[in-house]
């Protein structure tokens, strides 16, 4: 994806066009008579994926992550800046996102490796406690440190107010699966920098599960001492974490079935080779109807994503976690991992420029603006204790000097979780929901704009990035641009 | 329940039920046009096992907007094209002429007849007769009926076959226009400008898709880049089409036509859209068939009666007095129109867009006419061709025809 560098008069043309999309767009929007329905969310998911992928294009001109360029196309068309796309418009894409989030954390899950995960054992553990314990007791502290400038703490006794630092911490513990996935689909990096952070922030998901739930236990017995201690909240996590695993286990092994039914056999793969003048065998109409593994695994995925993000949300389940395990145990327990990887590598960046171009349009701009200071330091503190935290573990740990110089950076990045996070918060705790929901929003908005760019400039002086597409440039000479990182052979 | 979620489950069935009715890996009866998920979308739709209701289908109605509109690209993007060849311009002419002549045929009837069993407005009884025109004249590509049965095929006879069958998509994408642009909120409740406007702006709607995507793939080589332009542009312009109360599928189809105009590597591009047929595809026909409704009696058999008669009507005379022109010194059979027969996906797309648009007896009317269109040339189609090209001796031997293989038989 990372394409070589275009002249001046490509860029100018890019942008030309895009204004041009742009005000096609912002034009049909100033006539009052139409209806903001349905058929406004397709134009809007249509305008996002072009806005972002002309973003992302220019992004890449001052060295910008494609993320960043998304986002950015996210917040220009959304409610708070040109206003093309509505609040109702950006609700209704909700569906796409969870599509997106499904295939995100399938190839997530895909990408770890037993073996991987079995070295890096010692490193993942000192990393997730030093973070866990500093980031709760420094961001969380600096938290209280601000209460006088956060308005939805005014008149709390000090008691509350720690409670609300102490889920203030548990918010900022989460990370950015989807964006870390993100960038390793655009730059294809390979070494021990990616295969960490990677195995970091996906089992981080883990991580905060637990942890929410310890703090949402101690924070409402702190906060309304009358209600008593309530033990069902830790069955509660038990329940989500074991049943999201047993569905996502599930949905692993539907997968695997398929992918051994339906696995590649000599006949077919003599029939794809080319009889004479090396044009493909199979012509574009006859391609359409042969009943191709490849385009047919990813219609299968879809076909499983859908009907699974809805049966999890229905049941209460978490679908990241869920997701992962499927694509974890195709991976590891099934000759389909490779196979698994590649179709939904085919989803291409549609899936990225979906996910983080809403994100961009859902960024309130408006309350960030009422609050941007406290943010702006709470994210600030939240940066400096990453990287300490990921240091010392680094140390304590032995692991290699790229990690313990670099490991932070792909920890920084904040997106669709925490926002889910702060959305559990809210509902749990409604009197000072909507000012923590504010104050969330701001903070994740700007770890989600920076922490990208912070991983792709560690990526790229680690000298990790594009190392996989140099050793597998197989896909990309046939024309099948590889998404996700090319996997790691086991080390 | 969500509604996509059913979606899933209706096309996994679908998908299901059409392994089954395939022993081994080659189909019985070359579906080329999926109709074993027409069947079970008209088994699980309200007319069968209820599994998918009216609101259901009326909350999916943008999957088959947006999938129908993205068919059409297809189609405008290989218009001219069949089989990665330029069609000759005589055969082009033929098939746009014969399409032209099956739709003015079916409309002047349906206009004359289905009044005369339904009580019709004048602008209803109009657009019944425009969109029965469109239900009958799109004739689905060889290729397709040859892949489904996993089969290439070639010579002299099956090319202009192939031909023909590939010059035909235009005229009822641009009936589709018509309609769309002739109807009031009455029917169709997005209408909201005047005919010739709203033609123009559909046309204009696709072009300017259609040369952004092709300026913007001209600088872009990278395959991921590529698709987030060309879905990007897609989708921007069916929704403001649908915003604007005109026919998407035919701004769509207009904006195929561009880009392949304007793309500097027109194969590449026609090829990426083509990948997306067979996905794209299911959900149309499985929708399709949920949506039938059988409230208009009689009306509607005569409809469905009405349009494969009269394809056959027109093609088969057509084709029989055209046959010692048409390829050269073959000749092919007096009954070589059948094997024009089958439809394709712009059939499905015209049934699916306007039962969905137009949500009365026009739309019901028109998927009818285009269900008992590809029903009827499924079962003459396929069998006619292979007949007609085994009797010019261009239909592979049964060691080529191996199930799985797909390599050209072209002599």
């Amino acid at each position: 994806m990372s394409g070589g560098k275009k002249p001046l008069p490509v860029r100018m043309l890019q942008l030309l066009m895009l204004l041009v999309t742009l005000g096609l767009a912002w034009l049909v929007q100033q006539d009052s008579t139409l209806e903001p329905g349905i058929a406004a969310a397709v134009a809007a998911l249509g305008l996002l994926l072009l806005a972002g992928t002309l973003f992302s294009e220019l992004a890449e001109v001052v060295g910008l992550p494609h993320l960043t360029g998304y986002l950015l196309a996210g917040i220009i068309v959304g409610p708070h800046v040109l206003g093309i796309i509505s609040h109702d418009t950006v609700e209704r894409l909700g569906v796409f996102n969870e599509l997106a989030l499904a295939l995100i954390a399938l190839a997530g899950g895909a990408e770890l490796r037993i073996d991987s995960l079995r070295r890096a054992a010692r490193s993942l553990v000192w990393a997730h406690l030093l973070q866990i314990v500093a980031i709760i007791v420094v961001v969380g502290g600096s938290f209280v440190a601000l209460r006088g400038h956060i308005p939805f703490l005014a008149g709390m006794g000090l008691v509350p107010t720690l409670m609300v630092a102490l889920l203030w911490g548990v918010l900022a513990t989460t990370r950015s699966p989807s964006a870390v996935l993100g960038l390793l689909a655009q730059l294809r990096p390979r070494g021990p920098l990616t295969d960490m952070t990677l195995a970091f922030v996906m089992s981080s998901d883990v991580v905060v599960i637990i942890l929410l739930a310890i703090a949402l236990a101690v924070a409402k017995l702190g906060i309304d001492p009358s209600a008593g201690f309530d033990p069902a909240a830790f069955g509660e996590v038990g329940y989500e974490l074991l049943g999201s695993t047993a569905l996502g286990t599930t949905l692993g092994v539907i997968l695997a079935l398929y992918l051994w039914a339906s696995r590649p056999r000599p006949a077919a793969a003599d029939s794809a080779a080319a009889p004479d003048t090396g044009t493909p065998a199979v012509e574009p109409e006859v391609a359409a109807t042969a009943d191709d593994g490849g385009r047919n695994l990813l219609l299968v995925l879809l076909l499983l994503g859908l009907p699974m993000s809805a049966l999890l949300e229905y049941v209460h389940l978490n679908p990241l976690l869920a997701f992962m395990v499927a694509g974890f145990a195709v991976q590891n327990f099934s000759r389909g991992g490779e196979r698994l990887l590649h179709a939904v590598e085919k989803t291409g960046a549609i899936v990225f420029v979906v996910f983080f171009a809403t994100a961009g349009a859902h960024l309130d701009l408006h309350g960030f603006a009422t609050i941007w200071p406290v943010a702006v330091i709470l994210a600030g503190v939240r940066l400096v204790v990453t990287l300490a935290a990921a240091r010392a573990a680094s140390r304590i740990a032995g692991d290699a000097p790229v990690i313990r110089n670099w490991g932070w950076s792909g920890l920084v990045s904040q997106a669709g979780l925490a926002l889910g996070v702060a959305l559990v918060i809210v509902r749990e705790f409604p009197d000072f929901g909507d000012g923590f929901r504010t104050l969330a929003i701001g903070v994740v908005g700007l770890n989600e704009l920076f922490g990208p760019v912070l991983f792709k400039l560690a990526l790229d002086r680690s000298r990790e990035t594009g190392r996989a597409r140099d050793a597998d440039s197989e896909p990309a000479a046939a024309g099948a641009t590889p998404v996700f990182s090319a996997p790691s052979p086991p080390r | 329940m969500n509604p996509y979620a059913i979606l899933a489950g209706l096309l996994a069935l679908a998908w299901a039920g059409g392994a089954l009715i395939r022993p081994g890996r080659q189909r019985m009866a070359g579906l080329s046009s999926g109709t074993e998920f027409l069947l079970m979308g008209i088994l699980l739709g309200p007319l069968g096992l209820a599994a998918v209701s009216r609101p259901t289908l009326e909350a999916l109605a943008p999957v088959t907007l947006v999938a129908a509109s993205w068919l059409a690209l297809l189609a405008g993007s290989q218009l001219g094209f069949a089989n990665r060849r330029r069609v000759p311009a005589a055969h082009l002419l033929l098939g746009i002429a014969l399409s032209l002549a099956v739709f003015a045929a079916t409309a002047l009837l349906a206009w004359w007849l289905v009044p005369l069993l339904l009580p019709l407005s004048g602008n209803e009884r109009l657009l019944l007769a425009i969109g029965l025109g469109c239900a009958g004249c799109e004739t689905a590509r060889t290729k397709a009926i040859l892949g489904a049965q996993r089969l290439a095929a070639g010579g002299p006879l099956a090319d202009a076959l192939a031909n023909l069958a590939g010059s035909d998509d235009m005229v009822p994408l641009a009936g589709l226009a018509l309609l769309f642009a002739l109807s009031t909120p009455a029917e169709n409740a997005a209408a909201h400008a005047p005919p010739l406007v709203a033609l123009g702006v559909t046309l204009g709607l696709g072009v300017a898709a259609g040369a952004l995507a092709g300026v913007l793939t001209r600088v872009e080589q990278r395959l991921t880049e590529r698709w987030g332009i060309l879905l990007g542009t897609g989708l921007m312009a069916i929704g403001l089409s649908a915003v604007l109360g005109l026919a998407a599928p035919a701004a769509l189809a207009v904006m195929g036509v561009t880009l392949n105009l304007l793309a500097r590597d027109g194969a590449a591009l026609r090829g990426m859209l083509a990948s997306t047929a067979r996905p794209v595809l299911l959900p149309v026909v499985a929708l399709a068939g949920a949506q039938l409704d059988l409230r208009d009696g009689l009306a509607l058999w005569a409809v469905a009666a009405l349009v494969p008669a009269m394809r056959l009507a027109i093609k088969l005379p057509a084709i029989a007095l055209l046959r010692h022109h048409l390829t050269p010194p073959t000749l092919p059979g007096p009954w070589a129109g059948l094997a024009l027969m089958a439809c394709g996906p712009i059939t499905v797309c015209v049934g699916a867009v306007v039962a969905v648009q137009f949500p009365g007896p026009i739309g019901r009317l028109v998927l009818a006419g285009c269900l008992a269109a590809i029903v009827i040339g499924e079962l003459l189609g396929p069998p006619a061709l292979r007949r007609e090209l085994q009797r010019a001796d261009e239909w592979p031997d049964d060691a080529a025809a191996a199930p799985g293989s797909a390599t050209p038989g072209r002599s």
